[in-house]
């Protein structure tokens, strides 16, 4: 009975590969588009309601006055900055970089960072950094490939080799840096407000800089009346961690748009698979009936169709499996240094995972109706 | 058993001339008929009422008593696994196997161990190389295709044998002895044997029926 059935399985396979073909795609643009969609949205979700404003003629406590008795605005916290030269080394064996750098600090109670380590004391040997997230993935994608540096791990930062150069005053300061967390909140470098006001004190003679950026938690970052309210201030709106940019939405919309058509790809791959057992049927008419004549059982000839369409399925589905490991390791380190989790694989693989079942559950169906014990193959 | 009570082809008008339609009969294991009948009388619609290939009659049949009405498609897989076997007119052949899979067909949809099937093809004069050959019947000559098709009937279990007209493109010589290997098998298993034919069989001893 298998030879005729296997007969029949390679007469005209086309029907039935392109059914496959199209599983395969329309599971992987599905998997594909429920990563990328996750993670958007993971993305999009730190840090959520957060903005930065910018004002070249300074923020005094007026406006900090009116920022905070606004409803809109929910907390407003100044962000201090460095007034004294700052000169950061980084060194990897023999290879040394060195960069002026740019430092803030912020209350603590701004922070979106864990607080463990985070304490500036006179005499304190090490000091403790925070850096944006964004920073660390400007440097695992475009600054590392290109000097042939390895990529750095949210988990490995702190055996980063940093040197701090601070001088001013005539005075210099050379203390070793440890970055101790990541925000998604702030775009820039925080060390502990402490240190930064022993810093202007000792090193710029001025105990408390002009503050000219501010951190605002708002309620709603959307709403219609906060940019003319902020724009009323004089304050320019840096950072948009409040809001996706055009850009963000436009790939989101894309991707979203791809998604679906791996779902039309997908349907009309489950519609080929049933379509190409309806062919075997009908093709097949003859020595079907015949194997019917002599006594087979039409459940037992859909068994064995469909355990041989199960296998194809099965690879398929085991190579998709590897090819979404082999892309999981491929972006790691990206994923890694933007601090994203394995919600976005695990969308893909549920996503893919379903797109399978599905294909499974569609040629399960089609044999059941087609070759049910119920039924007889003969038309 | 099989029985029938008024069995009439729905194509064919009642003309009360015949001995099987419109009548009651009992075809029982061991039993041998002759259903004798020109072109146009029904022979191959009582074939295929009988096996299950189809139902357009009107009156009843009865497989082991039950009426074949209510057989579900798995019912008739059991009846052609244990008691039905059958030569088509049109014999039915896989033309793409061989003439060693197209014989051992029955016994292997029901993973039964492979019968000796060649002292029987020997017997009807097929040649080694067809033997041992795996040549696609397709190739073979229509005498040769009704050899295979007698021998398919013959392997696995049955109780009751029908043949529809089976000889039709063989040699006298050849129809005997195709003839004598069909009654020593069914003697041998006590099966019943139910024949289609144009014309009488000379020397017949069981019942012969005129359609």
């Amino acid at each position: 009975m298998k030879t005729v059935l296997r007969g029949l399985w390679r007469r005209k396979p086309w029907l039935r590969r392109l059914s496959l073909a199209g599983l395969f795609t329309g599971s992987l643009l599905v998997a594909l588009a429920g990563m990328f969609l996750t993670w958007t949205a993971e993305l999009e979700s730190r840090g959520f309601g957060w903005m930065e404003v910018t004002s070249l003629t300074g923020i005094n406590p007026r406006v900090m006055a009116a920022l905070k008795s606004n409803p809109l605005v929910r907390e407003a916290w100044p962000m201090e900055s460095a007034q004294f030269e700052v000169r950061a080394s980084l060194g990897f064996g023999e290879t040394q970089y060195s960069t002026e750098l740019f430092l803030e600090a912020v209350d603590s109670r701004a922070a979106d960072f864990s607080q463990e380590g985070w304490v500036w004391k006179p005499g304190q040997q090490v000091l403790p950094l925070v850096i944006s997230r964004t920073f660390l993935g400007l440097y695992n994608l475009g600054f590392a490939p290109a000097r042939g540096l390895p990529p750095l791990y949210p988990s490995t930062l702190d055996t980063i080799p940093l040197t701090f150069e601070f001088s001013g005053q005539g005075e210099k300061w050379v203390i070793p840096g440890r970055i101790v967390g990541l925000t998604d909140r702030f775009s820039t470098v925080l060390v502990p407000w402490d240190f930064l006001q022993e810093g202007n004190r000792k090193l710029a003679g001025s105990p408390g800089g002009k503050i000219r950026r501010a951190a605002l938690g708002v309620s709603d970052p959307g709403d219609p009346g906060l940019m003319p309210f902020l724009r009323g201030l004089d304050l320019e709106v840096y950072g948009g961690s409040g809001r996706s940019s055009d850009y963000v939405q436009l790939a989101q919309g894309f991707v979203a748009a791809l998604g679906g058509l791996g779902l039309l790809v997908l349907a009309l791959a489950l519609g080929l698979a049933a379509a190409s057992l309806e062919l075997l049927r009908q093709q097949g008419s003859r020595e079907l009936g015949i194997l019917e004549q002599f006594g087979a059982e039409p459940g037992k000839i859909a068994r064995i169709l469909r355990g041989w369409f199960f296998t194809s399925l099965g690879l398929l589905a085991f190579l998709w499996v590897l090819g979404t490991l082999g892309l999981l390791m491929v972006f790691r380190p990206l994923t890694e240094s933007l601090g994203l989790g394995y919600s976005g694989w695990w969308a893909a693989f549920s996503g893919g995972l379903a797109v399978w079942v599905l294909g499974a559950l569609a040629v399960h169906l089609t044999l059941v109706r087609g070759f049910s014990p119920g039924s007889s193959l003969r038309s | 058993m099989i029985r029938t009570e008024g069995l009439w082809p729905e194509w064919m008008d009642r003309d009360g001339g015949s001995e099987v339609w419109g009548k009651a009969l009992e075809f029982l294991p061991g039993d041998q008929i002759l259903v004798r009948a020109p072109s146009g009388r029904g022979k191959t619609s009582l074939v295929r009422f009988l096996t299950g290939e189809s139902l357009a009659f009107s009156g009843t049949l009865f497989w082991e008593e039950k009426d074949v009405r209510g057989f579900r498609p798995q019912d008739w897989s059991r009846v052609r696994q244990r008691h039905l076997s059958l030569v088509p007119q049109t014999l039915n052949l896989l033309g793409d196997l061989s003439v060693e899979e197209n014989i051992l067909l029955r016994t292997r949809i029901q993973g039964l161990p492979d019968p000796d099937w060649k002292p029987g093809a020997r017997f009807l004069g097929m040649s080694e190389a067809l033997l041992e050959t795996p040549v696609p019947t397709a190739r073979l000559s229509q005498g040769e295709k009704q050899r295979v098709a007698l021998l398919r009937s013959l392997q696995g279990p049955f109780s009751f044998l029908v043949l529809d007209e089976p000889f039709s493109h063989m040699q006298t010589s050849l129809a005997d002895k195709s003839w004598d290997l069909i009654q020593q098998v069914c003697r041998e298993r006590g099966a019943g044997i139910l024949l289609t034919s144009l014309e009488g069989r000379v020397g017949w001893t069981g019942r012969e029926l005129a359609l």
